[in-house]
């Protein structure tokens, strides 16, 4: 296993976010997380890569115990991470900002940094802005650069938050096929993502989280087929919580829910 | 960018130019430029290397201001605590017979090594609770100095081990070293920033978390930059003591320091490594130009800063560099197809 986790908890205040949460993703498989808005997905990817700290709970990387390592320690050891809400550098031009993933969290001298990041930008479709600065950018490329730098990482386990909102039909193949071709390459991935049909392509597993724990996880199909995992999702709807706009259609698995970008 | 490749994949591979066209004559121009300032002190009159021994010493501090806060992120108001604390390091040299030119070494190593227990404190505290720790952490340094009698307490003391020198020789030799002080400084940071040092810390000032995220050692790179930035002030601090071969401590630890270095570097354009020159020469220039007129170079140096706030948002070497790449010190990455 890549990374396993063992009881994880994070709490604010009095608010528990992450619930005694256990989790194991293995080489070239790729998790699925589905869950209601506020349900503390993007709390646990934090946790994971170690931008919080956790209250309890032990996480292993490559049966490593990971759980006081720095962020940097961790992007070092292998993680690479997406944000939800872009985190560009934005006085760095698009190129810079995928070099300091290949610089520091892949560990690469000058020459091989440089190829691999315009290897990135290719793989990502951002090469034509190599050389504008990444503050300039709108959300769809600044969620392409945030894939970009966390690919330049050369990960082993792979974080992404959701990364598909707002591409067209068209796009969101390219992504899928990206997320496989890394999939395949026998990293991990753990994909959190409200679209689920495209979440469907790609997760060899799925793990439903509600209010900090895990409600469900297996068989992509199956979860999705859980009257626990249909009911928090009608039920974020019926109390007015976004994240659902339409109730889903039998046999259709979960509705493709527009996530939204939270400020 | 103008040339979006919508023709098939291109042929050879980008490739990296870290350079400009200006940077290219800068290369060329620059060994000259020094060796005819080096020649200085034979060819123009001690009060012109005197003047200049002021305007290095501010272009140090500039320098110095710019890679703690346009590079690192850490807008620092303390800096004079350093710059205090190079120029009583010259005076204890001088105390144990030392040459105080020796002194400006032992400023840089002694304000080096004071920055670390220095971080260790500030570090815990962010944005303007970090600007004011800076400045009680210098305020601390100057309460401490006055308490010892053998630097002349609250009063200072004088320079004394440069009595024998000829004043003439005197002259030459602190602009000497003022010359080679600017020369390592920018020359230094230059390369700092061209390395990966100068990567991460270019990424940690415009996101912290994600540079984190991204394996870059965010609380190693931003030590190391305070405690260079520290030994750099020190020796300024050195260089004023040797300059004017008195210490006062009121006046070497003064928050005006800071006031003047902010001025500087957001005047020349904060981030950049020219923008602070500029701004110390223009800075110099108010000042002395305005040196008859008491405190009135006070209200102007006010009145180009509020310009420049509303004219000039990356400062003055923001609006050169605005149409056309002049850029000399390039430390950035251009990615360029060939075809
Ligand atoms: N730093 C913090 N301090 C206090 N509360 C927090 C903090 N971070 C998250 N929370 C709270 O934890 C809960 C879970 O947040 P989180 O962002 O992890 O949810 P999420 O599942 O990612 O939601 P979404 O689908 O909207 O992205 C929310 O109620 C949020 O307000
Ligand atoms: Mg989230």
């Amino acid at each position: 296993m890549i990374l396993s986790v063992h009881g994880l908890s994070r709490s604010f205040g009095g608010l528990t976010v992450v619930d005694d949460v256990s989790l194991q993703v293995g080489a070239g498989t790729a998790l699925g997380v589905v869950g209601p808005n506020g349900a503390g997905k993007t709390t646990l990817l934090n946790l994971l890569d170690g931008v919080l700290a956790a209250d309890a709970g032990r996480i292993e990387l490559d049966g490593r115990d990971v759980t006081r390592a720095s962020a940097a320690q961790r992007c070092r050891a292998g993680v690479g991470r997406t944000h939800q809400t872009p985190r560009p550098f934005s006085g760095m031009t698009v190129f810079e900002n995928v070099l300091v993933g290949a610089v520091h969290g892949a560990g690469l001298s000058a020459g091989a940094a440089h190829r691999s990041a315009v290897g990135c930008l290719e793989r990502t479709g951002l090469l034509h802005r190599a050389n504008e600065l990444a503050g300039d950018l709108r959300l769809l490329d600044r969620k392409r650069l945030e894939l970009s730098r966390a690919l330049a990482c050369a990960p082993r386990l792979l974080l992404l938050d959701e990364i598909a909102g707002g591409l067209t039909d068209a796009e969101l193949p390219e992504l899928i096929a990206i997320v496989r071709e890394v999939r395949d390459g026998g990293t991990a991935v753990i994909w959190i993502e409200h679209i689920v049909h495209a979440l469907l392509e790609v997760a060899d597993r799925m793990l439903c989280l509600a209010q900090g724990a895990v409600l469900a996880e297996g068989e992509p199909a199956a979860v999705l087929d859980d009257p626990a995992v249909r009911e928090v999702y009608l039920g974020s709807s019926v109390e007015g919580l976004g994240g659902v706009t339409a109730v889903p259609a039998a046999g259709e698995g979960l509705p493709a829910a527009e996530p939204g970008e939270r400020p | 960018m103008t040339d979006v490749p919508t023709t098939p994949a291109p042929t050879t591979a980008p490739r990296v130019s870290r350079t400009t066209a200006a940077s290219r004559v800068a290369a060329v121009v620059a060994l000259p430029v020094v060796l005819l300032l080096a020649a200085l002190p034979y060819l123009a009159a001690p009060n012109v290397t005197r003047l200049l021994v002021d305007l290095f010493t501010l272009v140090l501090l500039a320098t110095m201001w710019n890679l703690l806060a346009g590079y690192g992120g850490m807008i620092s108001v303390g800096q004079q605590g350093f710059i205090g604390l190079g120029a009583y390091a010259v005076l204890v040299a001088d105390l144990f017979g030392v040459n105080p030119y020796l002194g400006l070494v032992l400023a840089m190593v002694a304000a080096a090594v004071l920055a670390l227990p220095t971080a260790l404190l500030v570090f815990r505290l962010h944005g303007g609770y970090f600007a004011i720790g800076t400045w009680v952490v210098a305020e601390v340094y100057r309460l401490v100095t006055v308490e010892f009698r053998a630097v002349g307490a609250g009063s200072g003391a004088s320079v004394t081990g440069l009595s024998a020198v000829p004043p003439v020789l005197r002259g030459a030799i602190t602009y000497w070293c003022a010359l080679a002080a600017v020369v390592v400084a920018i020359g230094g940071v230059y390369l700092l920033m061209r390395s990966r040092l100068g990567l991460a810390l270019t990424a940690i000032r415009d996101e912290p978390t994600a540079a984190a995220t991204l394996g870059v050692r965010v609380r190693s790179a931003k030590r190391i930059v305070f405690v260079v930035a520290a030994a750099g002030c020190g020796l300024a601090g050195a260089l004023i003591a040797v300059d004017s071969l008195r210490v006062q401590p009121d006046s070497v630890y003064s928050v005006q320091w800071s006031a003047f270095m902010i001025f500087m570097v957001v005047i020349g354009g904060l981030g950049t490594i020219e923008g602070p020159v500029l701004g110390a020469v223009v800075f110099f220039a108010i000042q002395q130009l305005l040196a008859p007129y008491g405190a009135w170079y006070l209200v102007v140096l006010g009145a180009v800063a509020i310009a420049a706030a509303l004219l000039a948002r990356r400062g003055l070497w923001g609006l050169v560099t605005l149409h056309r790449d002049v850029r000399l010190l390039p430390t950035g990455h251009r990615l360029r197809q060939d075809r």
